[in-house]
C-alpha cells in the first residue's frame, strides 16, 4: 500500500510529515510512514529515499533509539550527499556500544574526501577507534605526520596521543604477586592491586573462619564434625581470595584502560557533533 | 494594484481547497485503514490529517481521538495520554474535553498508571455541560480507578452518589442497586489484607509466626527451624567451649535467620495482598459492569469492552 496518494503531493511536504512525526514523538508512526517510504522503490527516487533514511535516522537519534537509528543511517546510499554523516553517526553509534571494528569499518567506507575538514575528519576517527582497537601500529600509521588545521581536530588530536603514550606504557600489576601476597596474609594481595575496601573484606572474611577452625580443631581435633565444616568454608574462601587478587590485578588494570577508552570516545564524538550539527 | 489582489485572493483559494481535500482525503482513508484492522497505517494517516490542517483546534481533537481507538486496538494504551495532551483544552468545547478527560484517564488506567488516572478524570466532573451520555462511563471508570488504589470505601460512594442522583429510575430500583452495591463493597474481602508492620512485629516475637499470618504455614516452619537449629548450634557451641564459634558463627547465622525471617515480610505480604486485591477488584468490576446495564439503556463500549 503506497502512501502518498498523488503525484503531484510534492516530497518536500512528506519529509516535513516526516519531521512533524518526530516532533510529536510518535515514534511508531514515524518509523510505520518511513519504511512505507523506503519500501516504494518505484514511486520514490533513491534520492528522496535517502533524505527520508537520513532525518528517521537523526530523529531516531534524538530519541536515543541507536539500534533503530543506525538501521536508517546505514540505508543511506553511497552516492547520496547524506552519506558521510550518516556513516559517521552510524559508526560513532557502533563505538559507543564498543563495536569497534564495526565503527571502524563504517567510516573507513564512507565516501573519501581528498582534503578540507572531512578529510582531517577521516583520519582523525579513524586514528582515535584503531587506539580504541588496541592496533596501536596502525594509529602510528594514521597519526604521525597528520598536522590537522581545524583547531577542534587539532586539539582532539593532542589528547589522542596522550591516551596512546598512556596506553602503551601502562604497567599492569602481576597476578602472580597479587596471589603470594593474598597467601601469606589474606586481603594483602587486593591491597597490592589497589583495592584497600577489599582487602579489608577479604580479611574479614577469611581470618575468623580460620580463627573458628582452630578453635574448633582444638576442642576435639579431627572427631569434631564443626571442624570439618569451618575448616572447608576457611579453605574456600582463603583459596577465592588467592584467585580473586590474582585476577583483581587484570581487573584493576582493565579498568584504568576502560577509562582511557571512555575519555578516547568523548573525543572522537566532539568534532564530528561540532562538523555535522 | 486590483490584480494582484485578486490574484492572491484566488491563489488563498485554491490552497484552502487543496488543503481542505488533503485532510479530508487522509481522514477518509485512516477511517477506511481502521475499517480493516490495519490500525498502524490507520494512525499514520490520522497523524497526516491533522498535519495536513493545521491550526484547527477541534479537528486535532477529533482526529487524535479517533487514533486512540488505533491506539487502544493495539494495546498501546500508554501512548495514549501523552497524544492527547498535545489538545489545548482551553480552545475546545466541553463535550470534547470530557471525552479527551475520559480517553486519558482510561489509557492510564489501562496501562497501570491509577494516578494519573484519578488526576485525568477528576476535571471532567467539574464541567458545566456535562454529558450525559459518557457520565457512566466517566463515573464507572473513576470507581475502577478508586478499587485500583484501594480506596474502597470512596469508591462506593461514588457510585451510590451516581445511583441516588438518576432522577428517571424508578426508586425501586435504584434501592435494588443500592442493595447490591453495598453487599459488593461490604463483603469486607478488602479489609482482610495483611499488615507489613503486624507481620514484622510477630516475626520478631516468634520466628516464622508473621509468615503463618500471612497464610505462608511452610515458610513460617522454615523459618522457624533455621532460626531454632541456629540458636541451638551457639548454645552448644558455648556448651562445648568453642566460645569464638559460638559468638562469631552461632550469632550471625541466628541473626540472620531471626531478621531475614521478619523482613521477609516486607516482600510475602505486598505479594499476597496483590493477589488478594486483583482477585476481588475483578470480580467488583465484573458486578458493576453487570449492574450499569440495568443504569443505562445505552451501553458503554469502552468500559465493557
Amino acid at each position: 500500500m503506497c502512501l502518498a496518494q498523488e503525484d503531484s503531493v510534492p516530497l518536500r511536504d512528506e519529509l516535513n510529515f516526516i519531521f512533524h512525526l518526530g516532533d510529536n514523538k510518535q515514534i511508531d508512526d514515524l518509523e510505520s510512514y518511513s519504511n512505507q517510504i523506503l519500501n516504494d522503490t518505484t514511486f520514490y527516487s533513491q534520492d528522496f529515499r535517502d533524505s527520508v533514511a537520513f532525518a528517521s535516522g537523526t530523529l531516531f537519534k534524538d530519541f536515543k533509539l541507536q539500534l533503530k537509528a543506525r538501521y536508517y543511517f546505514d540505508l543511506v546510499s553511497m552516492r547520496s550527499v547524506f552519506k558521510i554523516p550518516a556513516a559517521y553517526t552510524s559508526g560513532l553509534m557502533e563505538m559507543d556500544e564498543h563495536h569497534y571494528d564495526k565503527a571502524y569499518q563504517k567510516i573507513f567506507d564512507a565516501p573519501e574526501a581528498e582534503s578540507g575538514i572531512l578529510y582531517e575528519l577521516r583520519i582523525f576517527e579513524l586514528a582515535g577507534l584503531s587506539l580504541l582497537k588496541k592496533d596501536y601500529g596502525q594509529y602510528d600509521l594514521l597519526a604521525t605526520g597528520f598536522f590537522p588545521e581545524d583547531s577542534t581536530i587539532h586539539v582532539e588530536l593532542k589528547y589522542l596521543s596522550d591516551y596512546n603514550y598512556i596506553l602503551q606504557n601502562m604497567k599492569k600489576k602481576s597476578g602472580f604477586v597479587a596471589g603470594a601476597l593474598s597467601a601469606i596474609i589474606p586481603g594483602l594481595g587486593k591491597l597490592y592491586t589497589g583495592l584497600p575496601g577489599q582487602a579489608l573484606a577479604s580479611f574479614l572474611k577469611v581470618v575468623p573462619l580460620g580463627i573458628i577452625t582452630a578453635e574448633n580443631f582444638r576442642n576435639g581435633e579431627f572427631k569434631n564434625a564443626q571442624f570439618y565444616i569451618f575448616g572447608s568454608l576457611f579453605s574456600l574462601f582463603y583459596i577465592g581470595g588467592i584467585w580473586g587478587s590474582s585476577i583483581s590485578a587484570k581487573i584493576v588494570y582493565q579498568e584504568k584502560v576502560d577509562e582511557i577508552h571512555h575519555n578516547i570516545r568523548v573525543g572522537l564524538h566532539v568534532p564530528v557533533d561540532r562538523i555535522f550539527h | 494594484m486590483r490584480y494582484i489582489i485578486i490574484l492572491g485572493w484566488v491563489c488563498m483559494f485554491l490552497l484552502t481547497v487543496s488543503s481542505t481535500k488533503a485532510h479530508s482525503q487522509a481522514l477518509e482513508s485512516a477511517d477506511s485503514l481502521f475499517a480493516i484492522q490495519q490500525y498502524d497505517l490507520a494512525a499514520v494517516m490520522y497523524e497526516r490529517a491533522v498535519y495536513e490542517r493545521p491550526n484547527d483546534v477541534h479537528f486535532l481533537a477529533t482526529t487524535l481521538l479517533s487514533k486512540t481507538n488505533c491506539l487502544k486496538a493495539q494495546e498501546k494504551f500508554e501512548q495514549i495520554g501523552s497524544l492527547l495532551s498535545r489538545i489545548d483544552l482551553n480552545k475546545i468545547s466541553d463535550s470534547l474535553k470530557q471525552e479527551i478527560y475520559f480517553q486519558k484517564a482510561l489509557g492510564y488506567y489501562l496501562s497501570d498508571r491509577f494516578d494519573d488516572a484519578e488526576k485525568n478524570i477528576l476535571p471532567s466532573f467539574n464541567l458545566e455541560t456535562f454529558n450525559t451520555k459518557t457520565q457512566l462511563n466517566s463515573v464507572l471508570l473513576y470507581a475502577f480507578i478508586l478499587d485500583e488504589q484501594g480506596k474502597w470505601s470512596q469508591a462506593h460512594q461514588v457510585m451510590n452518589d451516581y445511583i441516588r442522583n438518576q432522577t428517571q429510575l424508578p426508586s425501586l430500583e435504584k434501592e435494588r442497586l443500592t442493595q447490591s452495591l453495598d453487599s459488593l463493597y461490604a463483603t469486607d474481602q478488602h479489609h482482610k489484607l495483611k499488615s507489613i508492620k503486624k507481620a514484622k512485629t510477630l516475626s520478631l516475637i516468634f520466628p516464622g509466626m508473621g509468615q503463618a499470618y500471612n497464610g505462608n504455614y511452610g515458610k513460617g516452619f522454615l523459618n522457624f527451624l533455621l532460626t531454632g537449629g541456629s540458636a541451638t548450634f551457639g548454645v552448644y557451641n558455648v556448651l562445648q567451649a568453642n566460645y569464638i564459634t559460638a559468638a562469631t558463627a552461632g550469632v550471625y547465622l541466628f541473626l540472620y535467620f531471626y531478621l531475614g525471617g521478619a523482613n521477609q515480610s516486607s516482600y510475602i505480604v505486598p505479594t499476597k495482598n496483590y493477589t488478594k486485591k486483583r482477585k476481588y477488584n475483578d470480580r467488583l468490576k465484573l458486578e458493576i459492569i453487570d449492574m450499569s446495564k440495568s443504569l443505562s439503556n445505552t451501553s458503554s463500549p469502552s468500559l465493557h469492552e
